[in-house]
């Protein structure tokens, strides 16, 4: 049995990952609990039930959907740690979330209300404090590891200007805000948040096509 | 509003975001958001209900192993084992989203192929032991004693060979609207199966 840190034990429940190496931490977790250690299962419980139900609320899943959905996947993880191989530039961590991202699509799709074709519909402020319908396009979650995707949007975002770069860190990384809370929050119009988002994605768009770590659907 | 901030028409037109960079923008945050530290807290009552549940598959795929397949319904087959075992379904049911493991439908299908793979059944046999429950509610379908499984010693795949065979036999006289809802949950049981081998 390897050793493993102390900090990493079920009677220490981390939800953070931040003694040691984590990544390396990690690691020797998937590799105990593909050797059988069921004990590992409580571990990761800990450390990914609070990733996994928060990014289904994220995602606009209700809570008590969000946390089954949490329980499926970290059975799902414990069914399938065999197939998990650590390639490079992937992680346990990046494995484990595209289990979740695949959850939450089909999730999606059982859950998939018809939508009308109505412009206005779609891009319709939140006035009555719901999110403005969007349709759904199924994400290419499998086609690059997250962390390469990860890596490879920040090194993107360092080449706008700040502007730029804050309107799309508003809209997709450190929130999800639409184009009135974006205006709100960095005190301009909504229509100069739309023009700037418009903009920064513009200039986004050819860095990332052209970034081999992004691969894009034939 | 400066001129920096205004978007010529011309502008506008000439680019539309792909929905290849919006995905995998949002795919980024939502990874970044999923690797932070910053995380909401879990209820003891989920904890509580998630201890349970683990321990109720546990537990019923040590007795899943020790029994094999045998061609009863899938309900029996479960609700028997749970009580060899002094478990409650409960929670587990609940969080499968069956509402009556005695009635498999289109609606509960899928709960039912992740009781399967839970359980360690192949695809095969889930689909029989479901098909079993439906012939089982027309009395179409002989009941054989769980208790008769360890007597006969018969190989678990003569016993899935034969059910299947029976089965045919009883599904001939199906009328459509059956026929037509056990096409829906077989299709709905292959495809949570086919999520699972990718």
């Amino acid at each position: 049995m390897l050793d493993l840190d102390p900090a990493i034990s079920p009677a220490n429940s981390p939800t953070a990952i931040s003694s040691g190496e984590p990544e390396n931490q990690m690691e020797i977790l998937a590799l105990r609990l593909a050797q059988g250690d069921d004990g590992v299962f409580w571990t990761l419980f800990e450390i990914f039930g609070p990733r996994l139900a928060g990014l289904f609320k994220r995602k606009g899943v209700a809570d008590t959907d969000a946390e089954n959905l949490a329980l499926d996947c970290l059975l799902t993880v414990r069914r399938q740690i065999g197939k998990y191989q650590r390639q490079e530039g992937g992680s346990f961590m990046g494995w484990v979330f595209t289990i979740a991202y695949r959850k939450w699509i089909d999730w999606r799709r059982r859950n998939l209300t018809t939508l009308p074709l109505d412009d206005d519909l779609l891009n319709r402020s939140k006035s009555d404090g719901t999110r403005p319908l969007e349709p759904f396009i199924e994400p290419e979650v499998d086609h690059e590891s997250p962390d390469e995707r990860s890596q490879a949007v920040h090194d993107a975002l360092k080449q706008l200007s700040k502007d730029y770069q804050e309107v799309i860190r508003l809209r997709y990384i450190e929130a999800c805000l639409d184009n009135a809370e974006i205006a709100a929050r960095l005190g301009i119009t909504v229509n100069n948040a739309k023009i700037r988002l418009h903009r920064a994605h513009k200039r986004l768009s050819p860095i990332l096509e052209n970034d081999n770590r992004i691969k894009l659907r034939k | 509003m400066t001129q920096k901030d205004t978007l010529a028409k011309n502008e506008e037109d000439d680019f539309a975001a792909p929905e290849w960079l919006i995905q995998k923008l949002q795919l980024a945050g939502d990874y970044q958001a999923f690797k932070s530290d910053d995380q909401p807290t879990l209820s003891e009552q989920y904890r509580a209900r998630v201890r349970e549940i683990k321990e109720t598959l546990d537990k019923l795929r040590a007795e899943r192993e020790k029994i094999g397949f045998w061609p009863v319904p899938i309900g029996a087959y479960v609700q028997d084992m749970a009580r060899e075992a002094n478990l409650s379904l409960r929670s587990t049911l609940i969080w499968l989203g069956i509402s009556d493991i005695h009635r498999p439908d289109p609606q509960s299908a899928r709960g039912f192929a992740r009781l399967g793979i839970e359980l360690g059944f192949s695809l095969s046999e889930t689909l029989a032991q479901i098909r079993v429950a439906i012939a089982r509610s027309f009395g179409g379908f002989p009941i054989i004693p769980f208790s008769a499984r360890f007597r006969e010693g018969a190989s678990g795949q003569n016993d899935l060979q034969a059910c299947m065979s029976n089965l045919r036999v009883v599904e001939a006289t199906y009328d459509q609207p059956i026929l037509h809802d056990l096409r829906l949950i077989e299709a709905e049981v292959r495809a949570v199966y086919q999520q699972e081998s990718q």
